[in-house]
């Protein structure tokens, strides 16, 4: 079997530190191995053309790169096997630099040829694999119609795809319905907005879902059944005039959360003049259901039986536009929130639309007018134990906004905007920020302690003008609490239901922050808008299009290539079951005979492949044999320290080596680590037979939130217990749970198991002895 | 109107600044988010003396300490009227704890033979005595009157607590 | 209930009246309390040499620790002083630096889980506003009352465990309550009476103290109660410099406004000791 191994320099990131000449001596006289070639830059043209033209010329089989991190470029380099007519699971990536080279001083060069000989074992065993193609829905669903899932859909609508717009409110709209007018250009909000809100009814190539909400999610990328539980309306769109005669019969009055509660409405409302569905609708939390809004309904439009429904479909892919909340205010309690004349700038915008667009004045609690007002930026925000450890960004232009707005309505008005730092990045933000200094709006550099209402009905603030050195104190008729964004009420729940993980901030993860921002960590599911984190209207819609471009690319013209690394059986079934049983995603079932996969459910982590007990299973790329094949492979040399064989689950611990390995974090060279799908695929003989070929540890690692974590505890716990019958310190086996944030630990947990194992010492030749009687 | 003729203020160096001197700040209980302040000033607005004297900021002494300013700070009269009312604690969105660092730096200073005048007459009658206020035969007379127990004029313990 | 006594060096020196009232009122609710050779605190050296001070907190913990007994203090800021210390030695390493000092100059040793509470925090969470209710025989009705917190009850809010709102407490005006009597609201209640900086300048010391009692004086309050005898030393003996357009405010410490509610006599209370005139107020109660 001609083998090929190519060893990337790559610009002296591992040249620097892996002697590479002496690893490819050692290995050109490996048997099998035709050619090796070492290059600066492995991943570039003129490396993938050399990979390609040995394949070609020496008649490779297989193929080993040692370079970065397979994921970095594995895709890139299986490609380049493929364009030379080999197959592209005949490639074996060996990670000699974020796992190797950047954290190892000494020992790096000994590893790499490790991890080589590794490779090459490997390499001699690997099958070829051809992906399945399979059949996905074109459709596609976005969840949340603020601005953000309004441009999704419609860019999606546009190109001839079917979008199922869900939407948990009576009206699509969002957050941006609410705006007098946006920054930087004072565009009106509404204004440009509604047009965007009729195309969304209009097309016929989006089903409009108000009053929804998923309620599950199954299947997987590409064939997703989505569950969607719709809320009753009580009024029938179809029907609804918009005469206003329930609204007035109505005895039932609320606070109307359009209005941030500045305003009462009744039961039956409608949602805002340019509600989308344009239709009344009926708060049925509110509703006494006696009844006088159908009696006098001209249209016979009401219904107050009507019931909730749920409806399931189909898609192939998932767009969340979920938006944001404001941080609740009354978490500032030092700025008196509660006083009547202490309001966040949400309200503030519906005080510019309802109060000075008529014509009226600002007004307070009392009655007479507001002629000072004082914005506190960063009320909550860019503080980890009050409120929010995060910039909400948008703060600085809408408090900006607002005060131009006010200024320019009422010029009498003096106002003043309390900063900490003025964050002004945007497209023609910065020459708002001169207009509003030319209007005279005064800007003070200093944050208040807090807010104290007077004795005289006004509300004292103090604070340190930093630039001036001077402490200002002012008293004024309203202060306005320019609270942070959090994402919206029920995030956390959906993205579980969806199965996509968030950040620690809160919001929804992107695959990359830099690089595949749009992504969350689902294939097929990509987010947009404030669900992503803060940003404006701009920035949404980009996020929009971007989504719907990805969504797009992925259900492509409805047949998509699946990656072949799904579990088959290989032996005889006896409907035990118990691998149906040990899936945590509802992949497998039983036909009577034999086990059948749902290919799009199964996420290949092999569970089921060690929960038979007769071993019929097996998982391609990664079946015993090879796993077997690579581990010898790691072990072939002899070493005088103590050897230890990490097996990592590759999305978040093996990601989590690499990370650390990129922030040049060092640890001891002993640790060599396997990459696996999870360590629920391995089983007990696999692990026994590491330690009989020369292993003096196993690490096993596995995603602290993952189901296959409890798989692996039993597994351990099974192990250890073994071991302990032959004599062998149970120690040697350790599994560490991981979650990524935390990846800077994982170099000092690898540290302590080595020196643990240090302390027990290498296993010695009669322990191994009783290994080989076991097996 | 005769202008007074005021002191002039030159240029720092950035030669002359001690740039360790925040990270000896840093390492003493209560100095850990030193680094953390990026200068909001709420701390100075929430602050009474500040209220009545805005020549004296907490936000201003935060900063000099992370310049590395540290003669300054430690001949600084402000530090040592910090009435430790911790409102400027209990607020700050970045746990700078401005009145700890103030007693880090009393004592730094301290330890530089700064000190106050009244606090080392304090100081000194507490070291002679182990009492802030020793029970003199008026006072233990007032006591024995009110049916108060009796306490010693000097406190043993804390004296040998406070000797060199 | 049963406690040592921890009253600092200030209180058994210059106020006495809190020192009675308190043994008074505790007697009267049988909360027993016990009197240890306690030293100071450690607060005024603090800002000479924090190392040494958290000697001095460790000295005290150490004697009640050995009698098995919780602290109960009366003044604001040994309060503070004792519980930061509490917390300070959870770490290690500072405990055993702290002993070291203790076992070379005094034989002593601190282990630690010694509970420091203020008498105020004491009748609030512990004995409870209903028995305090129900012990009351002379309920304080008409009387209007100005409570000051002070800054060191509930501040540092990591050092307490925010028992009550770092900035907007409310215990002490419930025990107000809980005698009959009105506890009103004013312009500056969390004002900080400056104490403190008494040593360093009394020019603004005093001014601190004016930004209450100016207010207060003209809204016009039966008494002002504190919980501190820096607070009500700072407010009784300066009201002469502070108040320039006469009107006096009896500064009285809770203790003794509880006392005449559970119908102790005012000279069990120490009014007789009071620097700024409480006939008054003494009148309007009817004793």
């Amino acid at each position: 079997m001609p083998l090929g191994v190519f060893i990337c320099r790559c610009g002296g990131n591992i040249s620097g530190t892996v002697r590479v000449e002496e690893v490819a001596d050692v290995v050109r006289k490996v048997e099998d191995v035709k050619v090796v070639r070492i290059a600066d830059f492995l991943c570039s043209k003129p490396g993938l053309d050399m990979i390609k033209d040995s394949i070609r010329r020496f008649n490779l089989e297989g193929v080993v790169v040692a370079s970065c991190s397979p994921h970095m470029h594995e895709e890139t380099f299986r490609d380049a096997l493929e364009e030379a007519g080999l197959n592209r699971y005949r490639l074996v990536h060996v990670n000699i630099r974020e796992q190797c080279s950047w954290v190892h001083t000494r020992g790096a060069t000994e590893k790499a040829l490790d991890l080589i000989l590794a490779g090459i074992a490997r390499a001699r065993v690997l099958k070829p694999l051809e992906e399945i193609e399979v059949e996905v829905s074109r459709d596609i669903m976005v969840i949340g119609g603020g601005i953000a899932g309004i441009t999704s859909a419609l860019h999606l609508a546009e190109a001839g795809y079917k979008v199922y717009l869900v939407e948990r409110r009576p009206s699509i709209g969002g957050r941006m319905a609410q705006l007098s007018k946006t920054f930087p250009t004072l565009d009106c909000a509404p204004c440009i907005l509604s047009p965007r809100m009729s195309d969304v009814e209009r097309n016929p190539n989006i089903v409009l879902l108000t009053n929804s909400e998923v309620s599950s999610v199954t299947g997987g990328p590409g064939n997703f059944q989505v569950r969607i539980h719709v809320r009753a309306r009580g009024v029938d769109p179809e029907k609804c005039l918009k005469c206003g005669r329930c609204e007035r019969e109505c005895p039932v009055e609320t606070a109307d959360e359009f209005e941030e509660g500045l305003l009462r409405r009744k039961a039956i409302h409608l949602p805002f003049p340019q509600a989308v569905p344009s239709a009344y609708t009926i708060d049925f939390e509110a509703c006494t259901r006696c009844g006088r809004c159908a009696e006098v309904c001209p249209a016979g439009a009401i219904n107050l039986e009507e019931g909730e429904r749920e409806i399931e479909v189909r898609v192939g892919s998932i767009i969340v536009a979920t938006g944001f909340d404001l941080l609740d205010a009354e978490r500032l309690r030092s700025y008196h929130p509660q006083h009547p004349n202490v309001v966040t700038a949400l309200q503030v915008e519906r005080l510019i639309e309802d109060e000075l667009t008529a014509g009226r004045v600002l007004k307070k609690a009392d009655g007479s007018r507001v002629k000072s007002i004082a914005y506190i930026l960063c009320a909550g925000s860019r503080d980890p134990h009050r409120g929010l450890p995060y910039c909400s960004r948008i703060c600085c232009p809408y408090a900006v906004k607002e005060a131009i707005l006010l200024k320019e309505f009422l010029p009498y008005l003096r106002i003043w905007i309390y900063y900490t730092d003025m964050r002004m990045s945007g497209r023609g933000f910065e020459e708002f920020y001169r207009r509003a200094r030319d209007l005279g709006i005064r800007f003070i550099h200093g944050k208040p302690g807090e807010v104290r209402p007077t004795e005289d009905g006004l509300l004292e603030v103090v604070a340190e003008d930093i630039d001036s050195g001077v402490i200002l104190r002012n008293l004024v008729d309203m202060v306005v609490l320019c609270t942070g964004v959090v994402p919206s009420k029920g995030t956390e729940e959906l993205a579980r239901k969806l199965g996509i993980p968030l950040a620690d901030d809160g919001f929804i993860a992107s695959r990359h922050p830099k690089l595949d921002p749009i992504s969350t960590l689902r294939d097929g599911i990509y987010a947009a808008g404030m669900a992503l984190g803060p940003k404006d209207i701009h920035d949404s819609v980009v996020d929009g299009k971007a989504a719907a471009a990805h969504a797009m690319g992925f259900v492509g013209d409805g047949r998509r290539l699946l990656d072949p690394i799904k579990p088959r059986l290989v032996g005889e079934c006896d409907g035990c079951l118990r691998c149906v049983e040990s899936c945590g995603y509802n992949a497998l079932t039983f036909d009577g005979e034999k086990p059948v996969v749902d290919l799009f459910s199964c996420v290949g982590c092999g569970a089921c492949v060690s929960a038979c007990p007769r071993g019929s299973l097996e998982l391609p790329h990664y079946t015993g044999v090879q796993l077997e094949a690579e581990v010898q492979g790691l072990l072939s040399r002899r070493s005088d320290e103590v050897v230890l064989v990490g097996f990592f689950e590759d999305k978040i611990c093996y990601t989590a080596a690499d990370n650390a390995g990129t922030s040049r974090i060092s640890y001891p060279p002993n640790i060599r680590i396997v990459r696996v799908p999870s360590t629920a695929l391995l089983d007990e003989r696999l692990l026994l037979k590491t330690l009989l070929y020369g292993a003096d540890g196993i690490l096993l690692c596995e995603d602290e939130g993952s189901r296959e974590l409890k798989i692996a505890e039993r597994l351990v716990a099974s192990m250890r217990s073994t071991l302990s019958e032959l004599g062998i310190e149970a120690e040697r086996v350790h599994l560490q749970p991981m979650v990524l944030p935390i990846f800077r630990v994982l170099p000092e947990y690898i540290s302590r198991f080595q020196q643990r194992v240090s302390r027990l010492g290498k296993i010695g030749e009669e322990e191994r002895e009783k290994l080989k009687g076991l097996l | 109107m005769r202008s007074e003729m005021v002191e002039r203020e030159s240029l720092v160096e950035v030669g002359n600044l001690d740039h360790r001197f925040p990270d000896r700040i840093l390492r003493q209980p209560g100095g850990e988010a030193l680094r953390a302040c990026f200068q909001c000033g709420l701390c100075t607005a929430s602050c009474p003396i500040s209220l009545i004297d805005s020549r004296y900021s907490p936000r201003r002494v935060i900063k000099r300490i992370l310049l590395g300013m540290r003669d300054q700070v430690l001949r600084d009269r402000f530090i040592w009227l910090c009435s430790a009312c911790f409102l400027c604690q209990e607020r700050c969105p970045q746990d700078v704890r401005p009145p700890e660092v103030m007693t880090v730096l009393k004592n730094m200073a301290v330890k530089e033979g700064i000190l106050p005048q009244g606090i080392a007459r304090m100081m000194e009658v507490f070291k002679r005595t182990g009492r802030l206020y020793p029970i003199d035969d008026f006072t233990a007379e007032e006591r024995e009157e009110l049916g108060l127990p009796h306490l010693e004029e000097e406190q043993e313990a804390v004296k040998r607590l406070l000797e060199e | 209930m049963r406690y040592a006594l921890f009253l600092g060096c200030t209180i058994p020196a210059r106020a006495l009246d809190y020192e009675l009232s308190a043994r008074s009122v505790l007697k009267t609710l049988g909360i027993e309390v016990v009197d240890l050779d306690f030293g100071c605190c450690g607060f005024p050296i603090e800002a000479v040499d924090e190392g040494k001070a958290l000697a001095l907190a460790a000295g005290n913990l150490a004697l009640a620790e050995e009698q098995g007994l919780d602290v109960l203090t009366l003044c604001n800021a040994c309060t503070e002083m004792l519980s930061k210390a509490v917390l300070a030695l959870r770490d290690e390493r500072r405990l055993s630096r702290v002993n070291r000092v203790l076992r070379e100059r005094l034989g002593w040793e601190y282990h630690g889980g010694v509970r420091v509470r203020h008498l105020a925090r004491v009748l609030y969470e512990e004995y409870g506003l209903d028995r305090i209710r129900e012990a009351v025989n002379r309920p304080l009705k008409g009387l209007k009352v100005a409570v000051h917190y002070g800054c060191h009850y509930m501040r540092p809010s990591r050092v307490y465990g925010e028992f009550d709102d770092p900035e907007f407490p409310q215990s002490l005006d419930r025990l107000v309550e809980a005698t009959g009597a009105e506890s009103v609201n004013y312009e500056y209640k969390m004002a900080c009476c400056g104490a403190g900086i008494l040593n360093f300048d009394e020019e603004v010391a005093v001014e601190m103290a004016r930004m209450k009692l100016d207010p207060l004086s003209r809204r016009g309050v039966d008494a002002l109660v504190v919980i501190c005898p820096f607070c009500g030393i700072m407010y009784s003996r300066y009201q002469s410099l502070i108040l320039r357009e006469g009107g006096e405010i009896p500064v009285i410490y809770y203790p003794q406004l509880l006392g005449l509610a559970l119908g102790l006599e005012p000279d069990e209370l120490g009014f007789q000791l009071n620097v700024a005139g409480v006939e008054g107020l003494l009148e309007k109660v009817g004793v």
